[in-house]
């Protein structure tokens, strides 16, 4: 059975929040456009960084290895990704 | 879950890390600073060492000591048990310079001369402060090395730099309860890939460990008392004297433990080890009837294995350690103590997310407490 | 083989960068004196101005920073002598005091600006568009659209600005500076123009009430740009359609109207002269048109001024262009985006795009190169910033440097302003410990960029006692621009060797505590570095370590660089790809095949320190500089 994570993503300088739910194997770089489908965020080039409890996530790692087994929610701050010469 | 990445959000994250160095001296990644634990860059794997020997990573205590111990032994108050045992160092100098009654001391000095290790992983602190881990490899080495520090340094960085070596067929590890469950963890659940070269590992000596102290917070209360470079000696006699004892230049200064207990490392709390439980032998202060003054100048000593029957007792032959008869009670004191720690940590790990965190895995140990 | 740039050939047509045309219009203006700071796209034009200015008897200078160019200008004009400044966009907010005072006081000597804006900002940090500033100062602005324009337009800058006593500022971006076309070369003066004594009651005075004359010349002058030359139209005589443009807007809506067949019933009026604007030229066909496109870069400068016009003279016209989206709002014209624009306006469909592939293009982030002391001084800077009791604060500046900002440095820094922010920002944090801020604050600076703008920001650092590090990254180069010469390097823009000037004595001088380090050497560096870190005050760290492609840095002889790949732990506990995946430099490459680390020989350049840094000491140096 899919595994769906509860997924509180907190906006890099509003501090707003977006909960979604979503699937645990999703690639950590697809979350941009998860927050774009919901215009949580103004889209940009080079995309948006995830951090989850301070560890910038890689783009092509999953979100399931970034959690327990157990773990059925997660809380990740959205990182600005500032790019120079982008 | 990627190795560091579990390591910084389950362990140092939920203030669990005891500081004991297992991650360290492994990879670039993971290093100490004044008793922090520090990780420099994430690593991608998702399984490593670091994640198998923390002993604060999730860990099944029971099915561990099964495969280290025989059943039979095994009591769930203190753990591994042959023999409880009142000693000291024959050697008066010893003695002088130890902070009890000198036993480990000398049990490493003897294990050393007679071959049955090659390499000591001791700790030495410089005038009971900031301690470091100090492999040795020649018996008079280990005197330098007497004494506990209440700052327990990453000393099992240092192993895993001399495991890498290879160079050492039987390592004596002394350490606390979190390092000796590290210790343990190396050699019966190793990366398959990297063994850690731990069967190089031939003797491990527990210590008794109520709690260790923040580096920075005991630098600077020793520094209200005594000058720092010149304490030669730190004790917390029993605790109905709430006391810690600063001995500098001859002069000993009674610090009220008030003063000490907001130092305590708040992983310490989650502890659920005093005896040192995975050893095969472990050493603590005296308890017995005669009182503190009497006591201070002996060891208590729980036999846990053969092997650490055989050390005691060429010891003992040897003239080396000294002994006298156990009281009575001396067990049970020990085992009412031990469990008081134990319930502290089910305390503590239940108040912090009401489960029982890292002890999950074995829990049926802890339910009645 | 003559150089076109000064041969003297009237008449021959070369193949010529903007860049190029530029220095060529200015040698056939016969200009007196150069000055600028690097900067792209323009960076090439002082750089061939000093290699020319002995032979052409001028003088050419790399100044410290674009204030000290442009007010040398200034100060030249005021002898008569032509004076050609050259500055980035950046590099023009920089001297908006001196060029608002300026357009006041006016000129003697012709003085010519030329100004080079980064749509896109590729190599910027932000894409202001320089058209605002003549706006703002009243000062008479150009923007050639071709080669051959940019080339013609110097001279006649210059005539402009001595008869109008006047500043006046040629505006480029980077696609006229970097493109190559066709000009053809007009005379060389027989000698530069004429520079006269400064008499005793010449004035050239900042004051308020010259603002007035100052006005009444811009409008004169309207009347002159009515007839300009440079502004061109071509298209029906009375067009519906009607497109204005600007620089690259010209040649890509030519080519967008060719493409889509629709030259004929389309207008384009090419606009080079952009301020003041030729009102009654561009009223003349705003008249009649119905659907006005504007092509511009970067901002709605153009289109927002063409509206007003219209206004004024009560046209109803449908304008599209930045400002309402058949344009993006941000960044450079591509000759795909105009075509889309200008098929909007004249409804002919888009010709069909062959798409080439699938496959999404492989992103890769930007990264400091083989051998950089960069890499090595953000790997220690990282480590000592995790090894702190409380994270610390680090501050960025302006400089190649800026990439550790990204994965390059380990996301090193918090916060980046402007050249030269850096010292301050971190100043002021620095003052803040003081009220409970429990943080060290660290920031950077290049060698360049330490003349160019931190004196002031360290003097006030110093004075105040700010508690902060400022770590001087001198890899005795101007990197990021091109390696043009600064006053730490001892040479200058004309080739002559001077005395360098050393950035320690002066940080002494200012009362500053200085350390030296070389980054390469790891271990010491590292400790040297928490070391500082620990003491309280201003802390000054020089790291230095010549910069990699630097062609004057010296090597003893050739390095052999590889991985002892029996030694390597790999992907395996104990490193997890160490030397490619976070030390990361383009040298440490990955042997798929055996899945071990490797060096790529092409990429690798011997510094040695992957070498030091290799958990398993698996990476073997030969020869070289490395111990």
């Amino acid at each position: 059975m899919e595994r769906t994570i509860r997924v509180r993503f907190l906006h890099p300088e509003t501090r707003e929040t977006l909960m979604v739910d979503l699937p645990a194997d999703i690639r950590i770089g697809a979350l941009n456009g998860v927050l774009y489908d919901h215009s949580f965020v103004y889209p940009q080039k080079p995309g948006y960084g995830f951090v989850i409890c301070g560890h910038l996530c890689g783009a092509g790692h999953t979100l399931e290895q970034y959690l327990t087994p157990q773990a059925g929610e997660v809380e990740i701050q959205v990182f600005g990704m500032p790019q120079i010469m982008v | 879950m990627f190795s560091t990445f579990a390591l910084d959000t389950q362990v140092l994250q939920r203030d669990l890390c005891t500081g004991c160095g297992a991650c360290q001296g492994l990879c670039p990644y993971w290093d100490s600073v004044h008793g922090r634990t520090v990780c420099y860059f994430d690593c991608e794997r998702l399984d490593g060492r670091c994640q198998r020997f923390c002993p604060r990573m999730p860990t099944d205590l029971d099915a561990l000591r099964r495969k280290a111990f025989p059943e039979e032994t095994i009591l769930p108050e203190i753990g591994p048990f042959r023999g409880l045992y009142l000693t000291r160092a024959a050697d008066e100098t010893i003695r002088a310079g130890a902070q009890h009654g000198g036993t480990v001391t000398a049990l490493m000095e003897l294990a050393l001369r007679e071959g049955l290790i090659d390499a000591a992983l001791l700790t030495r602190a410089q005038g009971t402060l900031d301690p470091a881990g100090a492999l040795v490899t020649k018996a008079e080495e280990v005197r330098s090395c007497s004494g506990s520090s209440f700052q327990i340094p990453p000393s099992l960085a240092a192993l895993n730099r001399a495991l890498r070596e290879d160079r050492y067929r039987s390592i004596g590890v002394v350490g606390t309860p979190c390092k000796t469950l590290a210790v343990y963890k190396m050699r019966h659940d190793p990366l398959p890939e990297n063994d850690n070269h731990a069967g190089n590992i031939g003797l491990v000596v527990g210590l008794f460990c109520g709690w260790g102290l923040d580096w920075d917070g005991m630098r600077e209360l020793t520094g209200r008392y005594a000058d720092p470079a010149a304490v030669s000696h730190m004790d917390i006699p029993p605790s109905k004297y709430h006391s810690l004892e600063i001995t500098a230049e001859g002069k000993t200064t009674s610090v009220n433990l008030d003063e000490v207990i907001p130092l305590v490392r708040p992983a310490c709390r989650a502890c659920a080890d005093m005896t040192a439980e995975f050893a095969d032998l472990s050493v603590g202060g005296a308890r017995s009837a005669d009182g503190w003054d009497v006591d201070k100048k002996w060891n208590q000593v729980v036999v846990r294995t053969k092997k650490g029957q055989e050390l005691l007792e060429l010891a003992i032959a040897k003239g080396v350690l000294e002994c006298k008869d156990v009281p009575e009670s001396g067990l049970d004191k020990l085992k009412k103590a031990s469990l008081g720690k134990k319930r502290t940590a089910v305390r503590t790990l239940r108040e912090k997310d009401g489960t029982l965190g890292y002890l999950e895995p074995c829990g049926q140990m802890f339910q009645d407490l | 083989m003559e150089w076109t740039m000064t041969a003297n050939d009237p008449g021959r047509v070369c193949l010529m960068q903007g860049n190029e045309a530029i220095v060529r219009g200015a040698v056939e203006a016969g200009i007196n004196f150069a000055a600028s700071y690097p900067g792209s796209p323009s960076s090439q034009i002082l750089g061939m101005l000093g290699k020319i200015a002995r032979e052409r008897n001028f003088y050419a200078q790399w100044a410290t920073n674009e204030v000290c160019a442009l007010e040398a200008c200034i100060g030249t004009s005021l002898a008569n002598a032509r004076s050609i400044c050259i500055v980035k966009q950046n590099g023009l907010l920089c001297v908006a005091d001196a060029l608002h005072c300026g357009a006041q006081h006016g000129v003697k000597g012709g003085l010519v600006i030329v100004t080079s804006d980064d749509p896109s900002a590729h190599s910027s940090t932000n894409e202001f568009d320089s058209r605002f500033m003549a706006e703002s100062a009243d000062l008479p602005m150009l923007e050639p659209t071709n080669m051959q324009e940019a080339k013609d337009m110097v001279p006649y800058a210059f005539e402009l600005s001595e008869r109008l006593r006047q500043m006046v500022i040629i505006r480029l971006t980077t696609r006229v500076c970097h493109g190559r076309g066709n000009v053809t070369l007009g005379p060389l003066p027989e000698a530069p123009h004429e520079i006269q004594s400064v008499g005793e009651w010449d004035r050239m005075v900042c004051v308020s009430y010259r603002h007035t004359p100052m006005l009444e010349t811009l409008d004169g002058l309207r009347e002159a740009f009515e007839v300009c030359p440079f502004n061109h139209y071509t298209g029906p005589e009375h067009p519906k359609k009607l497109i204005v443009a600007g620089g690259t807007g010209c040649l890509y809506s030519q080519e967008a109207l060719r493409r889509l067949g629709a030259a004929e019933e389309t207008g384009v009026l090419s606009l080079a002269t952009l301020w003041p604007l030729p009102e009654t030229l561009i009223a003349r066909y705003l008249a009649d048109a119905e659907e006005v496109l504007t092509v511009e870069e970067v901002d709605p400068f153009l289109e927002r001024n063409l509206q007003a016009i219209a206004g004024k003279n009560g046209y109803r016209i449908r304008f599209s262009g930045r400002g309402d989206g058949a344009l993006p709002r941000i960044g450079e014209l591509t000759p795909d985006l105009v075509l889309s624009a200008v098929s909007g306006l004249t409804g002919k469909p888009m010709p069909p795009r062959p798409k080439v592939s699938e496959e999404p293009l492989l992103e890769r982030d930007l990264n400091f190169c083989a051998g950089c002391p960069h890499r090595a001084t953000f790997y220690l800077l990282k480590r000592a910033m995790r090894r702190a009791k409380d994270p610390g604060i680090v501050i960025g500046d302006i400089g190649c440097y800026i990439m550790s900002g990204q994965e390059a440095g380990h996301y090193a820094y918090q916060a980046c302003n402007c050249m030269g922010s850096g010292v301050n920002l971190a100043e002021g944090l620095g003052q803040l410990t003081a009220y409970c801020l429990k943080q060290q604050v660290v920031t950077m600076c290049g060698d360049s960029t330490f003349f160019h703008s931190i004196l002031p920001g360290l003097v006030n650092a110093s004075y105040h006692n700010s508690n902060m590090l400022l770590m001087v990254l001198d890899n005795s180069a101007t990197a990021m621009t091109g390696f043009q010469p600064h006053p730490g390097t001892g040479i200058t823009a004309m080739g002559d060797a001077v005395q360098p000037m050393q950035i320690r004595p002066v940080c002494e001088a200012l009362g500053c505590k200085v350390t030296e380090a070389d980054p390469f050497d790891v271990e010491k560096t590292a400790e040297i570095l928490e070391d500082l870190l620990r003491q309280p005050g201003l802390k000054v760290l020089i790291m230095k370590q010549p910069c990699a492609t630097l062609m004057t840095k010296s090597r003893r002889g050739k390095v052999k660089v590889w991985v002892d790949q029996d030694k390597c732990v790999g992907d395996g506990c104990g490193c997890d790809k160490f030397c490619s995946r976070v030390w990361g430099c383009p040298g440490n490459s990955w042997d798929f095949t055996k899945n071990k680390a490797a060096i790529d020989p092409v990429s690798c350049v011997g510094c040695g320190v992957c070498a030091k840094l290799c958990p398993a000491g698996a990476i073997q140096v030969e020869g070289g500089d490395a111990k």
